[in-house]
């Protein structure tokens, strides 16, 4: 009886963590990407609006092009993602200003750009 | 193209979903690369103390930007999957993601001051703001209800975080420090040690803001607890911190034995046989202990043998006790008695000069 239960409740488990739920993955990989700034000692706000770019630039290069192989497109993505890191970091860093007043304005910026 | 894009998402390798062993995979790397390499660990330094890390040569800046490319990477790696998973694109992709993100990765105990944080911690907050979320729902509290719940778990945790990270502004100690003090308060049995850690040591806060410590500290380790089982990881400064001072306490009455008889052979010179003192005003001990009701009661105890010492057994007449110079001063009785070696020191008593004292005597008070 107790067995039983115990599996059942692991099966439940199993299935819970299994199920991505409400894309709890990517949850995980946006998490992981604060956390390499955030031990830092800075903040990256404008993460969102980074996942916001690049998943609007993947979409329409697919849109567009439907032709290309789906590396190409995750390799844009990426690396639209890479410059917009690269920007912050360079104002953080060589601007000596604080980084959650310097991601600030990114995240309205590339909704901006999100939007054109 | 477009098929096989959303496919990418979908898809399921052994029952599960191809996203999560994309997940999965990039916390292993990210696993290697924080804690497997130099890189890594510098990023800690840089977090941890900025400018000690510049100081032993780490390019504190460069880190930086590395962090900040790579976390871009990640997010629009995250976009990529993002656009194949919901297949739906506007302008108001995750728009307030960044709030869920925070959230996540300070819920599973990164320190937003830098310097501290754990790979598995981050899942297990990923994970817990998923619970509170569905747990709240499924007991039907309102919606609104939900944001203002989960938002105060998130500032809860990240209260008690700060108070543990938190330079103690006295000592200088931080989270772990306070941890331990905790576990030690515990340990030697709750409310006499705590009373003796507030009244003799200078480290510590006035006795109703440290219970208020206390419930923020635990709070924090129960928090804490699942991720974190080295709490050194908790530390920031932990790289060019100063050795902590020793803390300098007079001995203690009741626990160091040795201490306490030589306050109580001290004073027992002066006393009457009821207890009460006719030790003159110049008595040598620097601290007067007979001043006290409670030390007289200690006295009376330890005449009749409730306070016991431990030890070898060697009585304190006949042995080289009596040859102290603590005994051999200022009672004329004892001093006569004694053989006069010609120097007597100056006034000596066991808080100014405790070297003089052995570790651990056993003293057998005959009268």
């Amino acid at each position: 009886m107790r067995i039983g239960s115990a599996k059942a409740a692991m099966a439940a488990g199993i299935a819970f963590v299994s199920e991505d739920r409400m894309g709890q993955s990517l949850v995980v990989v946006a998490a992981l990407a604060q956390m390499l700034v955030l031990i830092t000692r800075n903040i990256d706000l404008s993460i969102s609006a980074v996942i916001g770019l690049s998943a609007d630039l993947a979409a329409s290069m697919v849109q567009a092009y439907p032709g290309i192989d789906i590396a190409i497109g995750l390799a844009a993505a990426c690396g639209v993602g890479l410059v917009a890191g690269l920007i912050n970091g360079l104002v953080v860093t060589k601007g000596k200003i604080p980084a959650i007043v310097v991601t600030l304005a990114p995240m309205s910026i590339f909704r901006g750009f999100n939007s054109l | 193209m477009t098929t096989r894009w959303l496919a990418m998402t979908s898809l399921r390798i052994a029952g599960i979903p191809f996203i999560a062993l994309i997940a999965a995979a990039f916390v292993a790397i990210g696993y290697v690369v924080l804690y497997r390499t130099a890189t890594g660990r510098e990023l800690f330094a840089v977090g941890s103390n900025p400018d000690g890390a510049r100081l032993i040569g780490i390019p504190a800046d460069r880190r930086i930007v590395a962090a900040f490319a790579m976390a871009g990477l990640l997010g629009g790696l995250c976009g990529a999957l993002w656009a194949s998973r919901y297949a739906t694109v506007d302008a108001r992709v995750a728009l307030g993601f960044e709030l869920t993100v925070i959230a996540s990765a300070v819920v599973g105990g990164v320190a937003i001051r830098g310097g501290s944080g754990r790979l598995l911690g981050i899942v297990l907050g990923a994970f817990t703001r998923l619970i509170i979320k569905n747990g709240l729902t499924l007991v039907r509290v309102d919606p609104l209800w939900l944001q203002g719940v989960y938002r105060l778990v998130i500032l809860v945790t990240v209260g008690a975080l700060t108070l543990l990270i938190t330079p103690d502004a006295r000592s200088g100690k931080v989270g772990p420090n306070r941890l331990e003090l905790l576990k030690s308060y515990v340990a030697a049995g709750g409310e006499h040690a705590l009373k003796a850690h507030v009244t003799t040591g200078p480290h510590w806060l006035p006795l109703g803001f440290l219970q208020w410590r206390c419930y923020g500290t635990l709070m924090a380790n129960i928090v804490t607890w699942v991720c974190h089982k080295d709490r050194r990881s908790w530390r920031p400064g932990t790289m060019a911190s100063p050795a902590p001072k020793p803390v300098r306490t007079p001995p203690d009455l009741w626990c160091n034995h040795s201490a306490a008889a030589d306050v109580m052979l001290t004073a027992w010179r002066g006393l009457r046989a009821d207890g009460t003192t006719t030790a003159p005003a110049d008595s040598h001990t620097c601290r007067n202990p007979i001043s006290s009701k409670k030390s007289q009661r200690n006295l009376r105890r330890f005449r009749c043998g409730v306070l016991q010492n431990s030890g070898a057994t060697t009585g304190w007449h006949g042995s080289s006790l009596k040859h102290h110079p603590a005994l051999a001063r200022d009672v004329d009785g004892w001093k006569q008695s004694q053989p006069d070696t010609g120097d007597v020191p100056g006034p000596v008593d066991a808080f100014s000069q405790p070297h003089l004292y052995g570790p651990s005597r056993t003293i057998q008070l005959i009268l």
